[in-house]
């Protein structure tokens, strides 16, 4: 079971969305990581059929997404949550996963309702089926979002953004969640937050301006920024990246000076390192 | 959120493309039903019908039924659900859950379309109420099945536009757009051509159309089995075009659609045969167990049922004409009740179309067409509508003074001004027949003058009414003058002598 892009392109205009990408993907959690703009969202919207390359070829799970029969074989074996998904507004949150349950062809209707009642339970909604899609917060969309992602145990689960809006109790849930999930099954995850990355994913992928910029695991993500990552108590000028904490020192990425007080990096150095400025103005924005 | 997870299912066998339709079509009825905005639509449906049939009695008007524009606000809402259902289902971006789900697009507008049978339902309850609630009042008529399923059809029919035109212009607003097209199908046009007076046409290949050349067209409406089976295509057809996809349903949908709109389309072209519409009659009114029969001063008054308390007063009504002919044009008489929906008056062209189904009724202004009716009977006259209009006439043979068997104009309208108001209204009336009134008028208003006028019309009864006997000869009879005659206007020429 596995998903394969070789040499993929997407252009919009003269914007190279995905400039030649070749990943293959396997049963685990794989963090798909990179600056806005660096192609994430258009290499997920590949995956899940939403949009065709321009060249190159992807196999989904043994399938071919530009053949159309193939591509509704792809389509019953996926669970995407979109960045920002549409809902509807004046449905339940059940009848919201009912509805998307019968497009994705569940067709008994016990079977289906207990397969909503599961996935809602899943991302603790339970108590909220009958509510109104216009009265849940933010977070809760985001986790009906999630939970229609999930509808019918896919084989290959694309997240887009999957913890954005949720509060950090969430986050850990559904950190947990998403582990149990990927014991059997492919699962890419397109994230800004590097702990999470840390904390559940087998793989990383760092995209940036359409290429992938790295691929390993997070210790050979962390392992990038080895000794590269100081403390100083003036803005260090030689630094790549640097930024005040909350102490009042300096934390700094780059070459070090001679003598620099040197730190363990994490697996946010690491990215930094490898995506430098265009990375940190992006998470200056997420915050 | 739990902490466990599922196993993953295997993907079966996916589902056949029919079940798939039916579980969505279950899901949308329900979405349909359990809308606020489709009760509203209901309620103003239900309104409308009984607003409309409320005086069905004794006849019901076919038309009203099958027409069944009352269920246009329930075919409004849902116009307006199917639009945004076919929105919803091919998803506001391409960002939204439902564009990765397998299930085909026509799959999933033929969930939304099938899905209609639930507000169908609803328009068939509504009819079928308003229905019982006519037919408690014991109403002279039959009912086909094809007609009670008219409001239902056109609800779907509404449904099927909104789908089929948001599912190739998918844009908020084309849902609304598809109401003012289902408004412009089933009030704007077939109202103006009816407006117009255009000839039967297009107006019977719309969804729904008035019949204008149908007579009574409260009891020979369009063929119900056949017009059924035209909207049921013109289902098929909206159908087949929200539908067209790789698959070859769509197509076959539409294919049938087209060859059955067609057929059933074109056999409602053409004119009614006459032996139909009194084949319609017929059935309406030719069983004389639908009517009650009395006999006052040796005339007998049929009524229809739930009309049997006006008897006494059309004998009241017809008293003074009845008493103003000789006996032997009364003998063996018979007056019924003519077959209109609500008692109001038809136009005098549909009063000639039967000359024995005489129209009667004891309401202030029909009575004196009634008096006018029976006069006309009595007479043996068939031209009912120049003596109830009391307007000039336009006589068809020339010389126009020596026409057979006008005279016998003058003896209806001799006995129409025995009652009292039709005699205040012309002979009492010092400006009638000096202008615009007919040639009969001016001699009965001169044979009203005279002392013996009765007796001289009932000692000239079979020659006044003999079939050849002219306005030249009825002058002789009557000893009255004959106007000079009528202008290229129609006007009569120096009014009455």
């Amino acid at each position: 079971m596995t998903v394969k892009l070789s040499e993929v392109h997407k252009h919009y205009g003269s914007v190279r969305a995905l400039d030649g990408v070749d990943l293959t993907l396997e049963t685990g959690i794989t963090g798909l990581l990179g600056p806005n703009g660096a192609g994430k969202t258009t290499l997920l919207r590949c995956l899940a059929t939403v949009l065709a390359p321009d060249a190159g070829q992807i196999d989904v799970l043994g399938f071919d997404p530009d053949q159309p029969r193939e591509r509704t074989e792809i389509r019953r074996r996926i669970g995407y949550l979109p960045q920002e998904p549409g809902f509807y507004r004046n449905f339940t949150c059940f009848d919201f996963i009912d509805y998307l349950a019968i497009l994705k062809e569940h067709v008994d209707r016990t079977e289906r309702h207990a397969e909503v009642r599961r996935v809602l339970d899943l991302t603790g909604l339970s108590d909220k089926s009958t509510t109104k899609i216009r009265k849940l917060s933010g977070g809760m969309r985001r986790r009906l979002a999630l939970a229609q992602s999930l509808l019918g145990s896919p084989g290959f689960l694309i997240l887009d953004e999957p913890t954005a809006g949720l509060d950090p109790e969430l986050r850990f849930r559904f950190r947990e969640l998403v582990t149990e999930l990927a014991a059997d099954r492919i699962v890419l995850l397109s994230t800004h937050q590097t702990e999470d990355v840390a904390a559940i994913c087998d793989r990383v992928i760092v995209i940036d301006a359409g290429r992938v910029r790295f691929d390993g695991t997070p210790a050979q993500l962390i392992e990038v920024a080895a000794g590269k990552v100081w403390l100083s108590d003036d803005r260090p000028t030689t630094a790549r990246i640097t930024w005040r904490t909350a102490t009042g020192e300096h934390r700094a990425v780059g070459e070090p000076p001679e003598g620099a007080r040197l730190i363990e990096p994490t697996i946010e150095d690491g990215y930094l390192m490898l995506v430098g400025v265009a990375a940190l103005t992006d998470e200056t924005e997420a915050a | 959120m739990t902490l466990t997870a599922a196993r993953p299912a295997a993907v079966g066998a996916s589902p056949s493309p029919l079940s798939l339709v039916l579980t969505l079509a279950r899901f949308e009825g329900r979405q349909m039903l359990t809308h606020p905005v489709l009760c509203v639509g209901a309620i103003a449906a239900a309104g409308m019908a009984v607003f409309e049939l409320r005086e069905q009695a004794p006849v019901l008007n076919r038309v009203s039924v099958t027409l069944a524009w009352t269920m246009l606000p329930l075919a409004v809402v849902v116009t307006l659900f199917a639009g945004s259902a076919v929105l919803r289902a091919k998803g506001k971006s391409d960002a939204d859950p439902p564009v990765v789900a397998p299930m085909a697009m026509g799959q999933r507008v033929g969930g939304i379309i099938l899905g209609l049978l639930w507000p169908a339902g609803v328009a068939l309850l509504i009819q079928s109420c308003v229905l019982i609630w006519i037919f408690a009042r014991n109403p002279v008529t039959t009912l086909a099945w094809t007609e009670l399923l008219a409001g239902p059809l056109y609800v779907i029919f509404a449904g099927a536009l909104g789908a089929s035109l948001t599912r190739w212009f998918p844009h908020p607003a084309t849902p609304v757009l598809a109401v003012l097209v289902l408004g412009a199908l089933m009030i704007a046009i077939p109202y103006d051509q009816a407006e117009w007076g255009r000839t039967i046409g297009p107006e019977w290949l719309m969804p729904l159309a008035w019949p204008q050349d149908i007579i009574p067209y409260e009891v020979a409406f369009r063929p119900a089995g056949r017009h059924f089976i035209y909207l049921v295509s013109l289902v098929l057809v909206l159908s087949g075009l929200s539908m067209l996809s790789r698959a070859r349903f769509g197509w076959a949908v539409l294919s049938v659609g087209l060859v059955g709109a067609a057929i059933t389309g074109l056999s409602q072209l053409g004119p009614i045969p006459e032996s139909r519409r009194i084949a319609a009659m017929d059935r309406l009114v030719g069983d004389d167990a639908d009517l009650t029969c009395e006999t006052h001063n040796g005339v007998r008054y049929c009524a229809m049922r739930g009309y049997e308390g006006w008897i006494e007063q059309w004998a009241e009504t017809t008293r003074p004409v009845l008493e103003a002919a000789p006996t032997s044009a009364i003998e063996g008489i018979e007056i019924r009740q003519y077959p209109v929906h609500n008692t109001s008056l038809l136009d005098g062209d549909e009063m000639t179309y039967n000359d024995w189904w005489w129209f009667i009724s004891a309401y202030d202004d029909y009575a004196e067409r009634g008096a006018v009716a029976v006069g006309s009977m009595l007479a043996d006259w068939e031209g009912l509508g120049w003596v109830a209009g009391l307007g000039p006439t336009v006589v068809g043979c020339e010389p126009w003074s020596e026409c057979p068997g006008e005279a016998q104009r003058v003896a209806v309208l001799w006995l129409a001004v025995q009652y009292p108001s039709i005699q205040s209204n012309t002979v009492d009336d010092p400006t009638w027949g000096t202008e615009y009134a007919a040639v009969a008028d001016c001699m009965i208003k001169e044979l009203w003058s005279k002392p013996d006028s009765a007796s001289i019309v009932l000692d000239n009864w079979n020659a006044l009414t003999a079939s050849e006997t002219s306005y030249k000869d009825a002058g002789a009879i009557l000893g009255v003058s004959v106007p000079t005659g009528y202008d290229e206007n129609g006007v009569l020429v120096g009014g009455c002598p």
